[in-house]
């Protein structure tokens, strides 16, 4: 309290005991000596009134000083000694009265102080912490409407009245509020509740209710007081963390946490499954124990990563399992942040991709097989020497390898989209092409017989066949693979010339055989016949009887000069064979040398009747030869005249000249030369009658042996026949004797 | 001096072999009887008896095989036994197998030839 106030209080006293001492002088006519204190009793009065209890007992001291002074007669005496007592009694009674009301006057204040302060905390904390407080009554009415509740549910006051509060809720849980309501009344005890109330813009939001009873004096529950809180945020950061931690736990990917030192600080159950580590046994570790030595050098690189605040993703690296395996991992690291953005760990997510590495590998390796194989068939279908093409169900080309084209003279391009049919072999009627019958059919076939046309509008051979490709069951593509069979055919008739030829060599070595078989029979039988003839006679003339002597020895003597002719004939032809017949040449007059033979020929033809005539030019015909073999030639040709002329007959013997040539012909009226036989009569061998029935003697060797010496001549023979019964003409032609020496002679003459 | 009964019939185109082995046979006192061919033969069979044919068997005209088929054809001439006479080794082997008294093979052996023929008569 400030002294100034102190001072006029207690001024105040002086004033009051000044106004009752005037007071006194006033009434002191009246009252005498009688009563000196009266007056001075109000002025005690008023100052404990209006000054206080000090002031009062101030006055008190200076009204008995004042009363003493003026008023009191008598100093002595029990008058006196009763006004005084009285007088400070009745003044201490009035002060007292006055400390008492003060004090009751402060106390009050104190308390109304306290109250005061307390309601406004109590104000500022329900502000501070709740943003809905209510009121209802005992039986949980509203009376009136907090503005807080009005102002978070958007009620007004009267929807709110009585138990429209209610409205507010959330309709599932009126019915579960109210049930806990009336439990809770009942009780009379405070209650915890959460349910969903309705905010003003209509979102029902999670909200925490706290209700506490207020009591009477008789313990009775006089109305609620209800505070409400959206405790929706917290709800939700709750369920987020709870699935949070319900991802993190039912994960098949391992999440892990470590310190920035690598240390693992909480380990999920995929991670336990991925590295077979327990949490217990893992946390605490340092995360180096999963990576394989070779990758150690990995970790600094990823917390140095992480310490930077940076983030590590999809890293596929290999880590170890507690077993020792090594298994394909990709790793996500993140760096974990405390409140104030530091970085204070990693989380780390790791999938086993163990799996999906050795999948992608089979899936590289078999990519890389089926690319293999791809190129390998590329390389046979470019490679290989047959054409392929290959064409859909209408017949229309899809593919054509390398062969085909050269082949086909076409280009791919120019054969895609067409129909193959028109391009290959359009003569071919379609029904019958055999492509597109295994289009329809889907049975394959193959041809050899078949022709395709070039570009160029040639054919050549082929041989080909028809592939159905299907696909669950149908046809939708063929295949054709064509060769070029030109050179098979042409090998194929090459091959048919050559077994042809050796066919035809095979049947003249057998004619050959044969024809050396019937000579060697011939031989035999031509030796044996003079010998048997020789010796049949022989017998005769020993047997002594003298009978057919002279017969005997001209039969015996034809024979053996028979003999010795065919002996000879047979030396000329294996001579002739071995090229070592030799002729010695000298001029000789052809028709000298014709006469000679015909000399030895016409007892042969007188026998069998058969005329002989010659025309022989004597002198015009020298040529350049042997005379004997050409007598030889001459002999043959005549002995074979008379041999195939009937009795009745003519030879005719004809030697000419003309032109440098000399010629011999020798014509009969004989029984000629079948047109087939014709070219063969020369051949050694060869006899235009069979052995069994031929009616002439002789080896055949006779015209062979003739050829041969004209040859040897430089000559040549030619025959002529018009047939069987026709007779027939031999003409040997020879160049005649040069002139040259005779001329020389006369020159030197 | 020649027996009707004992007459021989060559058959030979040869006409040296046949004439000289029909000498031969005359000596030795047979009368023989010659034919060129088969046909010949076969004329000279119907007109004279004949105790055995001396054969051969290359032959202008009908051969000797020819002659033996129509021989063994006739039931009159079948009977008559022949005697192959060949040049060629291999047709008296061929002959020998078609029941014939013999074949021989020129130049024939006389001993054996007269041998055979004696034997018929």
């Amino acid at each position: 309290m400030p002294r100034r106030f102190h001072v006029l209080r207690y001024a105040s006293a002086v004033v009051w005991v000044g106004l009752a001492a005037l007071l006194r002088l006033a009434v002191e006519p009246a009252l005498g000596s009688q009563l000196p204190y009266i007056t001075f009793f109000l002025a005690v009065a008023f100052t404990a009134w209006h000054a206080g209890s000090g002031p009062a007992a101030f006055a008190t001291l200076l009204g008995y000083v004042a009363a003493d002074r003026m008023f009191l007669v008598p100093r002595s005496g029990a008058e006196f000694a009763v006004g005084s007592v009285m007088y400070f009694a009745v003044c201490v009674g009035m002060i007292w009265l006055r400390v008492l009301e003060e004090r009751a006057r402060r106390g009050m204040a104190a308390r109304a102080e306290k109250l005061r302060a307390s309601d406004e905390r109590f104000r500022s904390l329900v502000e501070a912490s709740a943003q809905l407080v209510w009121t209802t009554t005992a039986e949980g009415g509203v009376v009136e409407a907090s503005p807080s509740w009005t102002a978070f549910t958007g009620q007004r006051p009267e929807e709110a009245r009585g138990f429209g509060w209610m409205d507010a809720l959330h309709p599932d849980d009126r019915a579960r509020v109210g049930e806990l309501w009336a439990r809770s009344i009942i009780a009379g005890a405070s209650f915890e509740l959460e349910y969903r109330l309705r905010r003003g813009d209509g979102v029902y939001v999670l909200t925490q209710v706290f209700a506490a009873p207020v009591l009477d004096a008789q313990g009775a529950v006089r109305e609620w007081i209800c505070t409400g809180r959206d405790i929706s945020a917290r709800g939700e950061a709750q369920v987020q963390s709870q699935r949070l931690a319900a991802i993190v736990e039912s994960s098949v990917d391992a999440i892990i946490t470590k310190t920035l030192e690598g240390i693992v600080t909480s380990w999920n159950r995929g991670a336990e499954r991925i590295f077979g580590y327990t949490a217990d046994e893992i946390v605490g570790q340092p995360i180096t124990r999963l990576v394989p030595p070779d990758r150690h050098d990995d970790v600094p690189t990823i917390l140095g990563a992480i310490a930077r605040g940076e983030r590590v993703d999809h890293l596929e690296t290999e880590r170890i399992r507690k077993d020792g395996q090594r298994i394909h991992v990709s790793l996500s690291i993140s760096p974990l942040v405390d409140a104030s953005g530091r970085v204070v760990g990693a989380s780390k997510i790791a999938r086993d991709v163990t799996d999906r590495k050795r999948a992608e590998e089979e899936l590289r390796a078999n990519e890389e097989r089926a690319r293999a194989l791809l190129e390998f068939n590329q390389a046979v279908i470019n490679q290989m020497g047959e054409g392929l093409y290959v064409v859909d169900p209408t017949g229309r080309t899809t593919f054509v390898n390398p062969a085909a084209e050269r082949l086909f003279g076409w280009k791919r391009d120019e054969l895609i989209g067409r129909r193959m049919h028109d391009v290959a072999h359009p003569s071919h009627p379609e029904d019958d092409c055999p492509v597109l019958r295994v289009a329809r059919d889907g049975a394959p076939l193959a041809r050899r017989d078949d022709f395709f046309l070039r570009k160029d509008g040639t054919s050549f051979p082929v041989a080909y066949s028809v592939s159905p490709i299907g696909s669950e069951g149908r046809v939708v593509a063929l295949a054709v693979v064509f060769r070029d069979m030109t050179q098979d055919v042409k090998a194929g008739s090459e091959r048919e010339a050559l077994l042809a030829e050796t066919e035809r060599a095979r049947a003249q070595a057998e004619a050959a055989n044969r024809a050396k078989d019937e000579f060697l029979s011939i031989v035999s039988h031509e030796l044996r016949t003079p010998l048997s003839a020789m010796l049949n006679w022989l017998r005769v003339l020993r047997s002594g009887k003298g009978l057919h002597t002279a017969r005997a020895l001209d039969s015996m003597q034809r024979s053996a000069e028979a003999q010795s002719k065919l002996i000879e004939d047979l030396l000329d032809v294996s001579r002739i064979a071995t090229g070592r017949l030799r002729v010695e040449l000298r001029p000789v007059e052809l028709a000298g040398v014709v006469r000679a033979a015909l000399e030895t020929v016409l007892p042969a033809a007188e026998a069998k009747g058969v005329r002989v005539e010659t025309k022989l030019d004597e002198r015009g015909a020298t040529v350049s030869g042997d005379a004997e073999r050409l007598q030889q030639v001459a002999w043959n040709l005549l002995s074979n005249a008379v041999k195939f002329t009937p009795g009745g007959g003519f030879v005719e013997a004809t030697v000419e000249s003309g032109d440098g040539l000399a010629r011999l012909v020798v014509r009969d009226s004989g029984q000629g030369i079948a047109p087939q036989f014709l070219p063969h009569v020369f051949d050694r061998f060869e006899q235009a009658e069979p052995a069994a029935t031929r009616r002439h003697g002789g080896l055949g060797l006779g015209l062979a042996i003739v050829r041969h010496l004209v040859e040897l001549h430089g000559g040549r023979v030619d025959v002529e026949s018009a047939g069987e019964g026709q007779g027939a003409a031999f003409t040997v032609t020879l160049p005649l004797a040069r002139s040259a020496p005779e001329t020389d002679a006369r020159g030197r003459t | 001096m020649i027996e009707d009964g004992k007459v021989v019939l060559i058959v030979e185109d040869d006409t040296d072999a046949r004439e000289s082995l029909a000498a031969l046979l005359e000596t030795e006192g047979y009368r023989v009887l010659e034919a060129a061919e088969g046909g010949e033969a076969l004329e000279v069979l119907r007109s004279a008896p004949v105790g055995i044919i001396l054969l051969d068997i290359f032959m202008p005209g009908m051969n000797g095989c020819a002659f033996m088929n129509e021989q063994s054809a006739d039931p009159v001439l079948a009977s008559i036994p022949v005697v192959v006479i060949t040049a060629d080794a291999a047709a008296a082997r061929k002959a020998s197998r078609r029941g014939i008294e013999a074949a021989m093979t020129k130049p024939v052996d006389h001993d054996r030839l007269l041998e055979i023929v004696g034997r018929h008569f």
